[in-house]
């Protein structure tokens, strides 16, 4: 009966991905994570932090339903009205960043190797950031299925870790799938001809890109209301 | 150089006005946030309320006191999902029910829950998104009430969700 319940969360978390509506996200999400391609290792990494940032959000969230500190109804829509229109400039800031438009210069001071490390565990933290970032906006589709479906599972069952993280799991799976088999494919396609250090630089600009103009669509969707 | 300049503007621009216009326009949305507060506290029972109805007919006049009333709750933000939700929902009423509908033992409302008169039902139902409601009537008085989650899951599947929406009215109409 648990191991039902638990197959549940899962599916309702890979239903919550494949539903058009979270779809420009999961763009955002597959575009930043398989743009390693030079390391398809750390694209998997990558993708492994999105997902964890997403179960670790659900169930916080979930937490704090269950112990009533706030009402169903008034965090489901705070959150699909409010996250969608911070998400906009977050994504075009983002872009910004990828695209080398703005930037964070760091002191020089520490040895290569040590940037390097650096360099990788905060490309673990953006990726876990942005699985954080994404899971809180709540479209109605995630909303009618975290908030109507997966929660009172996880009521039923009294499994308040495992029924949310299953179903992170289950929202950041095809993410990640898609992000891995597009690094790999990228790399083994570059590596025929040799360019893969070019092609990365165009990867993350047309990253930087995607990110940009999604973040302008969420800006004129959910902060101006046009469409 | 200064292609790259002007983007730069431009975009950091565009994220102001944003954030911007975000905080210009949250002035009147605090208005909801405290409608939905003090209707948290207030209502206990929800009163049956006045509603725009629609499809064939006009079963708000001289409705029976007895009768199933069906809702479909929608924001001002429409997504193509939610579109598919309310046009299943209409052709499953309309196909099931058109004689209930006319002579008033079955209504279909389509709400707004955005508009203040509406923001009530947010409490009263328990709203955590668009949803379809069914209520039950008799003598007057609300005696049942179903939120119909399961139609995300079936959205997919007309036939499926049709039937799953018919079958849960017939459900209200048969207790009686």
């Amino acid at each position: 009966m648990f191991w039902l319940g638990a197959l549940s969360a899962f599916w309702l978390g890979l239903l919550t991905a494949i539903s058009p509506c979270p779809l420009a996200t999961n763009i955002a999400a597959i575009s930043f994570i398989g743009r390693k391609i030079s390391s398809p290792r750390r694209a998997f990494f990558s993708g492994a932090a999105y997902t964890i940032g997403r179960s670790l959000t659900y169930i916080v969230i979930a937490a704090v339903l269950v112990f009533g500190l706030t009402a169903v109804p008034r965090a489901s829509w705070f959150l699909q009205k409010y996250m969608n229109q911070f998400l906009g400039p977050l994504l075009i800031i983002v872009g910004m960043f990828l695209l080398e438009l703005i930037r964070f210069d760091l002191p020089v001071f520490v040895n290569n190797k040590l940037m390097e490390k650096q360099a990788e565990k905060s490309g673990l933290m953006s990726s876990g950031f942005l699985g954080i970032m994404f899971a809180l906006s709540f479209c109605p589709v995630s909303a009618a299925l975290f908030f109507g479906s997966l929660v009172p599972l996880s009521v039923k069952h009294d499994s308040f870790f495992i029924m949310p993280l299953l179903y992170g799991i289950g929202t950041g799976l095809p993410v990640l799938a898609f992000a891995l088999a597009i690094a790999l494919g990228v790399k083994s396609l570059t590596q025929v001809f040799n360019r893969l250090g070019r092609v990365e630089l165009w990867v993350r600009r047309g990253t930087g890109v995607i990110f940009i103009l999604i973040g302008i669509y969420f800006c004129l969707r959910f902060i101006f209301v046009l469409f | 150089m200064k292609i790259k300049t002007i983007v730069t503007v431009g975009l950091l621009a565009f994220v102001a006005g944003s954030l911007g216009w975000l905080i210009f326009k949250t002035g009147p949305d605090k208005k909801t946030e405290a409608a939905i507060k003090s209707y948290a506290t207030e209502v206990t029972s929800p009163s049956i309320p006045k509603a725009r109805p629609t499809g064939s007919g006009n079963p708000s006049v001289s409705p029976r006191p007895d009768r199933v009333i069906v809702y479909y709750f929608h924001t001002t933000y429409r997504c193509p999902t939610c579109h598919k939700i309310e046009q299943y929902t209409k052709e499953a009423m309309e196909s099931g029910f058109s004689q209930a509908l006319r002579d008033g033992r079955v209504e279909f409302h389509v709400l707004n829950i955005d508009e203040p008169a509406n923001s009530h039902f947010i409490q009263d139902y328990k709203l955590y998104t668009k949803s379809v409601v069914v209520v039950s009537i008799k003598d007057g008085k609300q005696v049942r009430w179903g939120n119909l989650a399961k139609i995300w899951e079936l959205v997919g599947n007309q036939q499926l969700f049709i039937k799953y929406i018919q079958d849960e009215v017939n459900g209200y109409l048969q207790e009686k």
